[in-house]
């Protein structure tokens, strides 16, 4: 990258605003909403490979971000016990991985709401099986115990030190998601999502590429799962409950997932926020929340950064795209 | 376009710093945060818990040591992710070392595994599962809603002497519901009753038709229910109108009156296990009067039931144990708190907290719904059970979190 396009890389400030957030008055002292922030940004940044890349409706992507969780939970509890949770963190987001190319490879040719259906019947499949294995699960009372020790040697018990890790995290997924979806491999998601007839006809194999990506967001959601569950502390069913899967397609729609790549991480950023915020202060918050929600898809459809990008666009094809 | 976004992050950033900016910061007074369901389908069991809270405060005028006690709600959604987060901004922003509250049992959970990485005291309230004193036990939580173990057993006794010896079980399918069919059985064992059947019910349902059929022909004298939520509302109607009570008596393991009030008053006909029932006694009654009286917008008349009690019982501990030990010091209260006996709780028995797995021992009503009564007075209390003789014995639960220990 040239000098000059780093300076105008939204990446630049997203990466220097969370890097000082411990920092901040008042909101810094939640330093664990900021690792939670970041894990979500991973987790709707891989969702978004999905729904704005391919125009895959993965209604159960929850459900690979909790196989992450419960891969990791059960991997430090078992297999790892006493030692750090780099190993444990790696297997989740093969967890998500594996469950993501299971169930991708026998819906990869499922169109548009039959994907969709069979992908929350997947969740919803998780869901049960958590909520009702108790020996290993631990069913409705979930894993605890969770206690995240080191990384790689470093310690990591404080909730800043953490903090940093998921930074690291962070900054890594997010610019493998960017190059993902700008390599050629991403340009052909993009015209699977335009026109998936006419790249049949093209000669590519669009249910391999639907596969395919189902599995590498399957790992980055798996990854934050894994996360998520140190921060935690703890693995519940719960985060197999559809509403999870849900909170995630809202985010990234409510940022505008489809009209640009950074979609997700405003959505999540205000998704997030704003619910802390508004609920620390307002006992019928959802109310407020919920207005909120409808008053922006009402007057931006494609999401807030759909304001900005739709002005460039042309013929559908926004004028970055048109330049690079 | 690419700067534009970059602007967009910071004019966010500086946004939401400034509306931070605008709250109040932390300063003198005992803060304890409150996470329950103020939203969703337990608002009205949050909302009872929360009013038993504020009862007990108001007792103490609402000053402890001295200083002022302000108590911060969050909402739990009733979902351990959202709860656990919650937990943590009451504890990292507000500065809270005292936490309360969670209608069910995964939620109490994951509060206990922040209050634990944080090193800062919490109550589960009001979730029943075996495991809260059990494998998840530890040093910064109390359990102060009775365990299945004593629920269940705090009644076996009168309903295998006194009701019938044939029982069939009606179960949710999850651990909760397990644990109460697990330890009715477990009684069932040494009282000589015959099972003669088990229906696990997966949670979310709402239609009972084929299970009452089955249960109805089973030939059972007592049909064993462990339900709860709004499955339990919808079976409770469904009991009546298949006419179940002409065939069986049906004993509930664990019942909320809130869930039973909007009930006709010729289907309620349950006999029930409950943690507290505001008709019990002068005092009981005189508290749910003024609960009332100071409450207008309550889910149910008289509301002293078992989400108040165990509320105002934790608050009430809490604040005896910061007065006792004369300091607001985590590590000191909770061995104050150890071993801890309170006998002003209206009640026959008094309450007793146990030091080695942190449970608060009280009693179990045994209670039997008329279906002539009118008004909130709907239930007759048939037994009354001290906790201490139905709990687990340290035999059969070995562990010790106690922090002397």
């Amino acid at each position: 990258m040239r000098p000059k396009s780093i300076t105008r890389d939204p990446y630049l400030y997203i990466f220097l605003a969370f890097a000082l957030y411990p920092f901040y008055p008042f909101l810094g002292n939640f330093t664990s909403l900021g690792s939670e922030l970041l894990l979500f940004f991973i987790f709707t940044l891989s969702f978004n490979l999905c729904l704005g890349y391919t125009a895959l409706p993965s209604f159960g992507h929850g459900a690979l971000y909790g196989m992450g969780t419960f891969g990791a939970a059960l991997t430090f509890l078992h297999l790892t016990p006493g030692l750090g949770i780099g190993l444990s963190i790696l297997i989740g987001g093969l967890t998500g991985m594996l469950g993501a190319t299971a169930v991708g490879w026998l819906i990869r040719d499922k169109k548009g709401i039959y994907f969709a259906m069979m992908t929350v019947a997947f969740s919803q499949v998780m869901f049960g099986l958590c909520w009702r294995w108790d020996e290993v699960t631990g069913g409705e009372s979930g894993l605890t115990g969770l206690s995240r020790t080191s990384f790689l040697g470093l310690d990591i018990s404080g909730s800043v030190p953490y903090y940093y890790l998921c930074f690291g995290f962070f900054v890594v997924c997010a610019i493998l998601i960017r190059i993902i979806a700008r390599s050629s491999f991403g340009m052909t998601l993009q015209s699977i999502r335009q026109n998936p007839v006419r790249a049949t006809y093209l000669g590519y194999n669009t249910g391999f590429y639907k596969f395919l990506v189902y599995a590498l967001s399957g790992f980055f959601a798996g990854l934050a799962g894994a996360l998520y569950c140190f921060l935690a502390g703890a693995a519940f069913a719960d985060i197999f409950d559809w509403t999870k899967s849900g909170d995630v397609v809202i985010a990234t729609l409510l940022g505008g997932g489809t009209a640009s790549f950074y979609g997700p991480i405003v959505g999540s950023l205000i998704f997030l926020v704003c619910k802390e915020l508004i609920s620390a202060f307002w006992e019928n918050w959802l109310l407020a929340y919920g207005l909120f929600f409808v008053l922006i898809i009402l007057i931006c459809p494609r999401g807030l950064l759909g304001l900005i990008t739709d002005k460039d666009h042309t013929c559908g094809i926004s004028k970055e795209k048109r330049e690079s | 376009m690419m700067t534009r976004i970059g602007k967009l992050m910071v004019l966010i950033c500086v946004f939401v710093l400034v509306g931070a900016l605008t709250a109040p910061a932390a300063e003198d007074p005992i803060k304890i945060g409150i996470v329950s369901p103020v939203s969703g389908n337990y608002g009205d069991h949050g909302k009872l818990e929360r009013m038993g809270m504020k009862a007990a405060l108001e007792e103490f005028g609402s000053k402890v040591l001295g200083r002022p006690v302000e108590l911060v709600v969050a909402d739990s959604e009733t979902n351990p992710d959202v709860a656990a987060r919650r937990a943590r901004r009451l504890i990292e922003v507000d500065g809270c070392k005292y936490l309360m509250g969670a209608v069910s049992s995964s939620v109490a959970a994951a509060i206990s595994a922040v209050a634990t990485e944080n090193k800062v005291l919490y109550f589960a309230t009001n979730g029943n599962s075996d495991t809260l004193n059990a494998s998840k036990a530890n040093t910064y939580m109390f359990h102060v809603a009775p365990s299945m173990a004593m629920l269940v057993r705090g009644g076996a006794d009168y309903v295998a002497k006194n009701i019938g010896k044939k029982w069939f079980y009606i179960t949710h399918d999850y651990s909760w519901g397990h644990s109460g069919t697990a330890w009715a059985r477990a009684s069932a064992k040494k009282l000589g009753v015959t099972e003669v059947g088990e229906i696990k019910v997966p949670l979310g349902t709402r239609d009972f038709s084929s299970q009452l059929l089955q249960a109805r022909q089973s030939g059972a004298d007592v049909l064993v229910v462990t339900m709860a939520g709004f499955d339990n509302v919808a079976l409770l109607k469904q009991l009546a109108e298949y006419r179940i009570y002409d065939k069986m008596k049906v004993w509930y393991t664990l019942m909320e009156f809130v869930d039973m009030w909007p009930l006709k008053p010729e289907q309620r006909q349950a006999y029930a296990n409950v943690e507290v029932y505001w008709n019990e006694n002068d005092k009981t009654r005189a508290f749910a009067e003024m609960l009332q009286k100071n409450n207008p917008d309550t889910p149910c008349p008289m509301p002293l039931d078992n989400g108040t009690y165990e509320g105002w019982l934790a608050m009430k501990i809490l604040l005896t144990g910061i007065q006792k030990a004369g300091t607001d010091d985590v590590d000191s209260v909770i061995k104050t708190i150890e071993g801890l006996e309170i006998k002003d709780n209206m009640r026959k028995y008094p309450t007793r907290v146990r030091a080695w797995d942190h449970q608060v021992i009280t009693q179990i009503d045994l209670i039997k719904a008329n279906p002539k009564a009118t008004g909130p007075a709907m239930w007759d209390v048939i037994d009354e059970v001290d906790a201490a003789t139905v709990a687990r014995t340290k035999a059969e639960n070995p562990i010790n979190v106690s922090i002397s220990k």
